[in-house]
This record gives C-alpha cells, structure tokens and sequence, in this order.
C-alpha cells in the first residue's frame, strides 16, 4: 500500500516536472523568438500599363525574390501560369498581355536594365527599382 | 568457417520447417509460436558462444524495418513519430541488438533523405536514448517510460543545436557566437519541440502495455537480458 503511494508520488512528480519543462520551454520561445521586424530592404515597383500611365509602389520588404515582394506591394494584383521556371506573368492590375494575339507582354526591369530572371527567381536587393512595363512588339 | 554454415543452414531449415508447419496447420497460435520459441532458443545458445545467429541478423532487420515504416506512416504528422517508442521498447526487449539496430536506422535514414547536418546530430541523438532506455532496463512503470520519452522529444531540439554551436564557433564567432547560433536555432524550434514531448508522452502511454503485453505473450521473450 505505502510503495503505491510512494509510485503514485513519483509519477506525479514526473508529470509535473514535464509540465514544467513544456512552460518554461514555451516562456522561453515567446522571450527569445526572433519576432517579426519591418522589411529592412526598401524597393520600388511601378508598373506601366498598355496607354502609359504609370502607378508607382514603394514598399519595404524582406523579400528575398521579386514575387514575394510584389505580393506584398498593396494594391498591385498580378497572375499568370506557373511553369518549371516560376511565375510567367500575363496580367498585372487586371490588364492582361497575351503575346498570341497581338504580340504583347509585361516586361519586367530592374534598375533600368531587362531581368534576366524570372519574378520567382529575381533578387530583391535594397534599393532596387523594378518596372513592370506593358510592351507590344 | 563451416561448422557456421552447417548450423546457420540447420537454423534456417528449422526455421523454414516452422513457417511450413505454421502455414499447413490449424493450430496457427501454437505452432507459430512453438517455432519462435525454438529458434530463439537456438539464437540465445548462439549468443552464448559469442556468434551472432542468422535470427539474430533477421531480427535486427525486422526492427528497422519497424522502425522505418512506422516513422515513414506518420511523417505527415510533424514531429509525432514512433522512433522513439521502438528504440526504446527494442532496447527493453532485445538488449545488445540495439547497437546494430541504431547504426542502421541512421544509415539508412541517410540514404533515403540525404546526409547533411542533420544527420550528424542523429549520430548522437538516438544512440543516447538507447543508452538511456537500456540504463533504466529494469523500470517497467508505463509512466517512467513515457516521461521519459517525453523528456527525449522535448530536449530533442537542444540535442540538435549542439553542431549549430560549433559550426557557429568555427565561423569565427566564437563560443560566444556559436552558442548565440545555437541558442537561436534551438528557441525557434521550441513549440515543434513541445509538439514532440507530447506526442511521445501519449504514444508511450497508449502503446507501452499492449505492446509489452504482446512481447511477453510470445513467452520466449524474457524482460530483458
């Protein structure tokens, strides 16, 4: 009867020890947790549509590639289908380029020059300034 | 050389014999277990010389085998895994065969998903809760064996950050710098660590008795050994 209890004890202890443990590990993640900042790179997107108008974003982001940073942009809408080398974008603020027809598409800049990436594979690097461009050959 | 392949070659036909009868009789129960008992006898006479029976290589595949299919079922569950419990219950039940086992579940978990750094803090982290599973041997409390496995997933983590210290150290930061990298890494993974705890806790505790009473009903199996 006395080595039930005293058994009876020491599970206790255990499981009390345990739920110790699991508090102190969770006081510990919600101390030392790396918490979310503001986006230390700042970078412009503007997009150029088919008559010209321009509509510029700035934004700060941590994106590490283009995509990520033109979902985070407020405002500006894209799609497109998805192939084995990322996004191939066909409509940026709901005006869509279908190079079939008339020959036309988003041409993507960064800094001036023509991206040799695709938007799921273009760096983001602090400063940068990327233009989305309707172009029609 | 040959007396060895005489009596692995008697041992597999008994074997086989065994398995025959199993397959043709009735009396499935008993005759299965009738020949498991037979051949772990031969396997423990074996163990005595020093010689590692044919079963005892068998069994040693079975458990990683166990192991990898279990671990394999439940991969779509993060951190909710069944390699604890078998490392321990195989611990408890098949003694020195562990130190076969382990190597080989690491080797092979290798294989299939890639040796990186990962895989350096399994050389470590499952060798020590066999070590530990065969140090506490003896305890056949249901709750020793789940707060314990519950200990292991929750500590599994900070197992884990032990090479993000050093390769942190080695980077040029220090120790000072190594334990801030692997203090970093490890407090990011907490709640999948607290995930971990619990799930061996329950798994533990729900399987531990019907598992033991399964090994035990095959009565050739003592406690431990």
């Amino acid at each position: 009867m006395e080595n039930t209890s005293k058994s009876s004890k020491k599970v206790i202890l255990g499981v009390a020890a345990l739920v110790v443990v699991i508090a102190a590990l969770a006081i510990l993640y919600n101390v030392f947790r790396e918490k979310p900042v503001e986006g230390s790179k700042s970078i412009t997107i503007e997009v150029v549509n088919k008559e010209e108008e321009s509509t510029n974003y700035q934004l700060k982001t941590d994106a590490e590639y283009l995509r990520q940073a033109m979902e985070e942009a407020e405002g500006l809408t894209f799609s497109g289908t998805e192939s084995e080398y990322g996004m191939m974008v066909d409509t940026v603020n709901g005006e869509t380029a279908d190079y079939s027809v008339d020959s036309s598409y988003w041409a993507f800049y960064v800094n001036g020059d023509y991206c040799n990436n695709g938007i799921d594979t273009q760096p983001v690097v602090d400063g940068d300034a990327f233009s989305i461009v309707y172009t029609a050959e | 050389m040959r007396y060895i392949e005489m009596n692995a070659g008697c041992k597999v036909h008994m074997v086989l014999r065994n398995v025959a009868c199993f397959c043709m009789s009735g009396h499935a129960d008993i005759e299965i277990f009738t020949g498991f008992r037979k051949a772990w006898i031969y396997m423990e006479r074996s163990r005595k010389t020093g010689e590692m029976a044919v079963q005892d290589i068998a069994l040693i595949g079975v458990m990683v085998a166990v192991i990898e299919v279990s671990k394999a079922a439940l991969a779509f569950l993060p951190n909710i895994e069944l390699t604890s419990f078998w490392m321990i219950l195989f611990t408890i039940f098949f003694g020195w065969r562990i130190l076969l086992v382990v190597p080989a579940f690491i080797l092979i978990e290798g294989t299939i998903y890639g040796f990186g750094l990962w895989w350096v803090m399994y050389l470590y982290a499952w060798p020590l809760l066999a070590l530990l599973a065969w140090l506490f041997r003896k305890q056949e409390s249901v709750w020793f064996w789940s707060i314990l496995s519950a200990a292991f997933g929750l500590m599994f983590g900070f197992l884990c950050a032990i090479p993000y210290v050093v390769i942190g150290a080695a980077d040029g930061g220090g120790l000072i710098g190594g334990l801030t990298a692997g203090f970093s890494w490890w407090v990011a993974g907490i709640p999948w660590d607290i995930t971990h705890g619990v799930g061996n806790f329950v798994l533990m505790l729900t399987l531990y008795r019907p598992v033991c009473g399964a090994m035990r009903r095959l009565r050739f199996f003592p406690r431990q050994f």
